[in-house]
């Protein structure tokens, strides 16, 4: 019987383990996906002039979900005739990414109001800021993946050694 | 019927305005709204509306950020796509509205690249006025052939929208007449309204539109690129513009084109349009008057 119980709360912590690293790896695919939709962004507005509704529509079809959202509740706002910044504020705040990252794309949202140079350059801030954080959650990656392991799995330890 | 069409293209022109300032505006009496030209914002001050008797507030005090939306539904928040026109001061709008800016203007190497911190907007509700060259068009043909005109009126007289008229007709042709290749060389965007390429004013299944283009520059490009029959163009005001359509017309090719001056003896005061008449290069002139009631008169006459 205590064994059992040992087993089911070691399964939980692997579980809660797993979950915390899907998420982290969600955070990562949608940063990475996020700089690649801003490289497309930067590129149609100097090359094509393509108005932001009707390109965020266009960039939403090759994205991953959390980025496909954010594309369609952005454009759909504007397409509501709201202002560009609430309307990207809100698509921005419902994507899973750090606190750091959000700010960046924020304030990416505040400066598309000017004229191609000005947002191109908006756009290469935000997207340099958010490439050095993928680069530098890619980097610690190996580490925080061991640590949430150890913790997790102590955790678990610590609630079976109680339990017995 | 044509009310109708009056107030719905105000609806059309409100739909630009920020959401607290278009309740405002739809606010307004139906006839206030047939007869409305443009909404007038100014930071600052309540929301206007420019009837034929004078401007008349009707909205809350307008703020920078009402400003900002205006400019963002306007481009479809694509202030970069409008940058050509934004650098003139205006913007051309879907439907075929125009919005007049006033700001801080960026200057780069002493030239203005765009417009900043938008102070003012005037939202012209363009109205097309069908048929009014229908009476007009037969009278500038002898012989079958299209005779160079000039449409005269003061300012806000007309002018453009009898030109589109005329340019849709020519255009178009009749029971009569074959329609004509009409070049249009639309410097203000205010016959054809270019939007992202499409005419949002109906210029005619012939015609072909160098938007944003000075006269000066425009006149032989479309000479040379598109092989008009006519050449319109919206307001000759300079020496270039002159010299451009003298060697228009010695190519042989038809030339409609307005100036501000009410008559022809007004034009003759005046040292450019002087030359222009001394040139001989254009035939008729279409006098606009504006009778009390505000029903608008065309006379035709041959030019000395």
């Amino acid at each position: 019987m205590k064994l059992a119980g040992a087993v089911c709360v070691l399964a939980g912590a692997v579980w809660g383990w797993r979950c915390q690293a899907l998420e982290r790896r969600r955070k990562r695919d949608t940063l990475a996906d996020l700089i690649r939709l801003l490289g497309r962004m930067g590129e149609e507005i100097r090359l094509r002039r393509t108005s932001l509704p009707r390109l965020l529509h266009q960039l939403a079809a090759d994205r991953g979900p959390a980025c496909r959202s954010f594309c369609e509740a952005a454009a759909g706002a504007m397409d509501r005739g709201e202002p560009l910044e609430s309307g990207w504020r809100l698509a921005a705040e419902a994507l899973p990414l750090a606190a750091e990252d959000r700010s960046a794309l924020l304030a990416l949202g505040e400066s598309l109001h000017g004229d191609e140079e000005h947002i191109c350059k908006a756009i290469e801030l935000a997207r340099g800021l958010l490439a050095e954080s993928l680069e530098e959650t890619r980097s610690r990656r190996a580490e925080t993946e061991r640590r949430a392991a150890a913790l997790w799995l102590s955790a678990g330890a610590l609630v079976v050694i109680t339990l017995i | 019927m044509e009310n109708q069409e009056a107030v719905r293209r105000y609806e059309e022109a409100a739909r630009f305005l920020p959401a607290r300032l278009r309740a405002s505006a739809l606010a307004l009496s139906e006839a206030d709204r047939a007869a409305a030209e443009e909404f007038r914002l100014r930071t600052g001050q309540p929301l206007a509306v420019l009837l034929p008797e004078g401007e008349r507030e009707i909205g809350p005090a307008v703020t920078p950020a009402d400003l900002e939306t205006l400019c963002d539904l306007a481009t479809d928040y694509s202030r970069y796509a409008a940058a050509e026109t934004l650098r003139c001061g205006y913007l051309a709008v879907r439907g075929g509205f125009r919005v007049g800016l006033c700001g801080t203007a960026v200057m780069k190497e002493g030239v203005c690249t765009s417009l900043r911190d938008v102070s003012s907007a005037a939202v012209r509700i363009a109205r097309e006025k069908r048929g009014i060259g229908e009476a007009v068009v037969p009278r500038l043909f002898r012989e079958g052939r299209f005779q160079n005109t000039l449409l005269l009126s003061p300012p806000g007289g007309g002018k453009t929208t009898l030109l589109r008229d005329l340019v849709r007709y020519l255009s178009a042709g009749g029971d009569d007449r074959e329609g004509l290749r009409v070049s249009l060389i639309d410097e203000r965007g205010e016959a054809a309204v270019m939007v992202r390429g499409v005419p949002q004013m109906d210029v005619g299944p012939r015609t072909d539109v160098l938007d944003a283009c000075p006269k000066a520059l425009g006149i032989p490009m479309a000479l040379r690129a598109m092989n008009p029959q006519v050449i319109a163009v919206d307001e000759i005001t300079a020496e270039a513009d002159l010299a451009a359509a003298v060697q228009a017309a010695g190519c042989g090719v038809g030339l409609l084109a307005t100036v501000h001056a009410s008559d022809v003896e007004e034009m003759a005061r005046r040292p450019l349009y002087r030359r222009l008449l001394a040139e001989g290069v254009f035939r008729l002139a279409v006098q606009i008057r504006r009778a009390e009631t505000g029903e608008r008169t065309y006379q035709v006459e041959e030019l000395p």
